[in-house]
């Protein structure tokens, strides 16, 4: 028993920011919009955070309530063993080495809290007991490490009593709103969703603009001019994707593919401006935000009559709609469970929400031969394919984009067993963490995803990452171009577009991004 | 400091009931009251944890997928780790529980830039976990010899079984050396893998230390001291037929015995030792993945929380839809 | 004894690295040092695996008689996975000099034979190697920015750039009915 005791204990570690290890914190102006307590203006460098007066109860309170509504959080506090099979599991940890990166520690700074507080055992033993009080250093290291979390439940795979993280996370970002403690990439997106309806804050207007372009650029490219439909009323399907696929690259060349998906099956179908958002940073801040911001969807859908919902490619989109919205905001008995107009095949799966995968769809499509597909158009194209957290972990969607795959593209590899599917690495930015202003961090929490990549990369000359998430759209092109520049992103919808045979198309010359075929004749 | 209290509670525990063990008026106590006192603490204690946990109710269906979704008919989806029936969660859940099948998908094998096998601990951690709670559980039932008439069937076909190797008289139990054996290495793992020992807490080691030293006492009374097992019968059938007596001469490595088991009855509920209960209940795994399919309602649901309105919305940008062509409701 | 100044650094190639290795990774917490030293899954263990495998890299150009140039694709992520591990300049590229240090107490276990020209090489290659890695520092480093700016090129940043306000109203309230800026 000579093993020596690790000389600090990690209670006694405090957090230490620095410019570019946090996000920034948000504007007094976004925390009184959204009419969260303790509007200020602070930064978490200074030693002052302002915080309320007792707010030391105001977070006790919060964690009682919380117990008292979340199963999931009591029994997560208790039933930890400390084991330890989450430890290596967390791209985070993975990416900066920092211990309270292990998942199970992330959960114990909370855990000491709650024992210390709520348990027969740490009231009477504290710190014998694994308790410590809540004071400011508590609260700081619960700032720093849930926003050093993607929420992407890839511990909760390997825990023995599927202990997940991310609850925990939703938990202590849920706390630290109520003292005024919050990120403004986070917020800021969630006020323009709920006002304008998108995260980028675009209006009506501007939306239906770009969306032109992108129609302008296909009639460049195919010859074929579509003319998409806005708050249509009385369509059969209402169409919801990010509001990055029809603003930001190379989110677009998605958003092309699925305007040319639509005309090629002649699917009956609207956009909505005021539903113009997929994504749902409500997810990130509470379970109130979350459900307001996601209630336009079936609001949307009842004022314009539609039959279903169609929803684009989007990671945490799909944890809110596969998990979330039913409960929520359902039931939406306005709506009839989703048949493909095209194929006639009734989505059972989704015969309460009534929203269906865009992937699921396209793969009905392609099964039943309703699409004229020329995967040679995308042999330029040597794509792998990341799963997403959110539809690996919290929707089991997997092997419809790679059926899609396999029908679209000539050839596409794998990544390693152990960083895909159920195992996939999260791109490093979710949550909300796609901020600029940290981009040090989100390279080296994106390491163990882009490691895998450069595996395929030397070994197949894989160029292309697909995914099925706006989000690793966005970050992902980051990630690529710092540890494997010539590794380009996509969507699957994007091969698809490219890929499509439209009616009355000219020769096709280049792709979707104008970039030249190869191989093609003409 | 963290090792060494639960070492120090541990051997207070022991010397406590080594010193009461002599006395013949602590005798009954630690001999009778307590156990009645400890079984008691024990279920009230557990069920108190059970029913604390299940007053909060499961707002969301939020199963961990582990696999393929059952979503198209000719796409096959993974019954098991992405289950959409009560069936499918079943069998999930005594896949868990009875294997730990999540603590083993932590072993599968990979590719090395090394030739070394280097997922020796994780590999183990399954094993050990495994022969851990399985040889507590036999020795749990073989005990049930002591406390009911008559005997379960079970039990000396466990007792069989256990002791095939014939080695010594009275035979040496297998489960006895794979317990101790497999609480060593979950102790050593915990102090060998710094991470392991960054993340520990007493209470980590407090149930080590107790075990181990409960199946220890237990050892020592069958092989060591040889222990009148007719006198320990009686105590214990009494104590099951709430008639208690307490024949004299019996061994003080009895009392140490019983009053750790007692110590450990009590510690359970308000400690982590509870995942036992708590498996059953983890909301990640004991839900269908149907919830598209299926509603799931919460209970706490604040039908008062609405969008942004529509009307609201159009009346901040009518123009703006008008002029671009997009339908408005109120012209 | 025919112990060439080349012969013993090959022999002693293991020892030497897996030393120089430990100096790196006992940069890290010791707890994610236990892990980035015994995992040798690559897709496990990205940090662990780049320091191996870029120092083997490494090794090979400086003590053996090799004509590879130093900038290899392994150093190369080495490198790239110190520029975003906020290390300074001076940090990210000492890791080089400590080589002379473990070669040298390695070397003295043995009978030395070799010559002090041998040695005087040997130092010059390393600090060659350290100039070359500098550079390879700040390329990355700058290629780092880059990274940021295209993702603000690409309008990636309305997703991405906590510092930019898409959201005109508030920002109108707030500043009284001024232009929203940025927002379309």
């Amino acid at each position: 028993m000579t093993g020596s005791i690790p000389k600090q204990d990690w209670m006694d570690v405090p957090a230490v920011f620095r410019e570019g290890n946090f996000c920034y914190p948000a504007k007094k102006s976004m925390v009184e919009y959204h009419k969260f307590p303790n509007p200020r203006e602070w930064s978490p460098d200074q030693d002052d955070w302002k915080l309320p007066d007792g707010w030391e109860d105001i977070i006790l309170n919060g964690i009682k309530e919380r117990l008292d509504k979340f199963r999931s959080f009591k029994l997560f506090m208790d039933i930890c063993v400390r084991c330890g099979a989450c430890a290596d599991k967390c791209h985070f940890f993975l990416g900066t080495g920092d211990p309270k990166n292990m998942p199970v520690l992330r959960a114990e700074l909370v855990r000491s809290v709650y024992r210390n507080d709520f348990t027969t055992a740490g009231k009477l033993l504290g710190k014998m007991a694994g308790g410590r009080p809540m004071t400011v250093g508590v609260l700081k290291e619960w700032f720093m490490y849930a926003y050093q979390c993607t929420e992407c439940r890839r511990c909760s795979v390997y825990c023995p009593y599927g202990i997940d993280t991310a609850e925990v996370t939703m938990m202590m970002r849920e706390l630290l709103h109520l003292v005024g403690v919050g990120t403004n990439w986070i917020l800021e997106p969630a006020a323009n969703s709920n006002r304008t309806g998108n995260h980028m804050g675009l209006q009506p207007h501007t939306l239906k603009e770009n969306v032109e372009y992108l129609c302008d650029d296909i009639e460049t490219i195919t010859g074929v001019r579509i003319t998409p439909t806005w708050n249509r009323k009385g369509a059969e399907v209402l169409f919801i994707t990010p509001s990055a696929d029809v603003f930001a690259e190379p989110g677009i060349y998605t958003a092309m593919g699925y305007l040319l998906l639509f005309e090629h099956i002649g699917l009956d179908y609207t956009w909505s401006t005021y539903s113009s958002e997929g994504g749902n940073f409500g997810l990130f801040t509470s379970n109130e935000m979350m459900k307001k911001l996601n209630a336009k969807m079936y609001a949307e859908s009842k004022r314009l009559g539609v039959k279903w919902i169609l929803g684009g490619e989007c990671g945490h989109m799909w944890r809110v709609l596969h998990q979330y919205m039913d409960t929520m905001n359902g039931p939406a008995d306005h709506l009839e469970v989703p048949k493909s107009p095209i194929t006639g095949t009734v989505f059972d799966n989704a015969a309460s929400t009534k929203m269906v995968h865009i992937s699921e769809f396209t793969a009905d499509l392609i099964r039943n031969n309703k699409l004229k597909l020329d995967p040679k158009r995308n042999a330029h194209r040597i794509p792998t394919y990341h799963d997403s957290c959110n539809p690996a972990r919290a929707m089991g969607l997997l092997d419809e984009p790679r059926y899609i795959l396999d029908h679209v593209v000539p050839k596409w590899h794998e990544m390693p067993e152990n960083t895909i599917r159920e195992k996939t690495f999260c791109c490093g930015s979710g949550t909300g963490l796609n901020t600029g202003e940290i981009m040090e961090l989100r390279m080296r929490s994106g390491l163990p995803r882009a490691n895998a990549v450069k595996h395929v990369v030397d070994k197949f000359g894989v160029n292309m990452l697909s995914c099925v998430c706006a989000i690793d759209r966005a970050t992902l092109s980051a990630l690529m171009e710092y540890w494997n520049p010539t590794v380009g992103v996509c969507g699957i919808s994007e091969l698809v577009g490219n890929a499509l045979i439209m009616d009355g198309e000219k020769e096709r010359e280049t792709g979707l991004r104008f970039e030249a075929l190869e191989g093609m004749e003409g | 400091m963290r090792v060494l209290y639960p070492f120090i509670a541990v051997l207070a525990l022991i010397v406590v009931a080594f010193l009461g063990g002599k006395v013949t008026g602590l005798q009954y106590l630690l001999g009778v009251v307590l156990p009645y006192l400890a079984f008691g603490v024990f279920i009230v204690g557990f069920v108190n944890r059970v029913l604390y946990w299940a007053k909060s109710p499961v707002p969301f269906r939020i199963p961990t997928t582990c696999g393929q979704e059952k979503s198209l008919p000719w796409i096959n989806y993974d019954r098991l780790d992405c289950p959409s029936s009560k069936l499918e969660v079943a069998a999930r859940m005594f896949l868990e529980i009875v294997l730990f099948r999540s603590l083993f998908r932590n072993t599968r094998a990979e590719i090395h830039d090394g030739p070394k096998l280097v997922y020796g601990s994780s590999k183990f951690l399954w094993l050990f976990a495994l022969l851990f709670h399985y040889s507590f559980l036999i020795i749990v039932l073989r005990h049930l010899r002591l406390f009911t008439q008559p005997i379960p069937f079970f039990v000396p076909l466990l007792e069989f079984a256990d002791g095939m190797l014939q080695i010594g008289a009275p035979r040496l139990y297998l489960t006895d050396s794979i317990f101790l054996l497999a609480i060593a290495f979950l102790f050593a793992r915990r102090l060998a893998l710094r991470h392991i020992r960054y993340i520990s807490l007493p209470a980590d080691y407090f149930p080590l230390v107790l075990i181990f030293a409960i199946g220890a006492t237990g050892l020592l009374m069958r092989y060591v001291y040889r222990v009148d097992i007719a006198a320990v019968k009686q105590i214990t059938a009494g104590l099951a037929a709430f008639s208690p007596t307490l024949p004299a001469g019996i061994h003080p490595i009895f009392f140490i015995h019983v009053t750790l088991v007692c110590a450990l009855m009590v510690y359970f509920p308000f400690s982590k030792l509870m995942h036992m209960g708590g498996v059953f209940l983890s909301p990640t795994r004991n839900m269908s993945n149907n919830n598209r399919a299926v509603r799931h309602i919460n209970p706490w649901n604040d039908p008062a929380i609405k969008p942004h309105s529509y009307a609201a919305y159009e009346d901040e940008f009518r123009e703006f839809m008008k002029d671009a062509g997009i339908p408005v409701e109120k012209e | 004894m025919g112990n060439t100044f080349q012969d013993l650094l090959s022999e002693k190639k293991g020892e030497i690295l897996e030393k120089w290795e430990d100096s790196i990774l006992s940069g890290y917490a010791p707890d994610a040092f236990h892990i980035f030293k015994k995992q040798k899954d690559q897709f496990a263990n990205p940090i662990g695996h780049k320091v191996r495998t870029g120092l083997a890299e490494l090794y090979e150009v400086l003590c053996e008689s090799s004509n590879k140039e130093v900038l290899t694709p392994d150093l190369q992520e080495l490198i790239k996975l110190r520029v975003v591990q906020k290390a300074s300049p001076a940090d990210a590229v000492s890791f080089v000099f400590k080589l002379k240090d473990i070669v040298r107490r390695e070397l003295t276990k043995k009978r030395i034979t070799e010559s002090y020209q041998e040695w005087v090489a040997f130092d010059a290659r390393v600090d060659a190697a350290a100039l070359v890695i500098f550079d390879m520092f700040m390329i990355s480093k700058e290629q780092l920015y880059k990274v940021r700016i295209n993702e603000f090129e690409h309008g990636r940043h309305i997703l991405t750039d906590g510092s930019i306000c898409p959201s005109a109203l508030v920002r109108r309230n707030e500043q009284n009915a001024e232009a929203g800026g940025v927002c379309p």
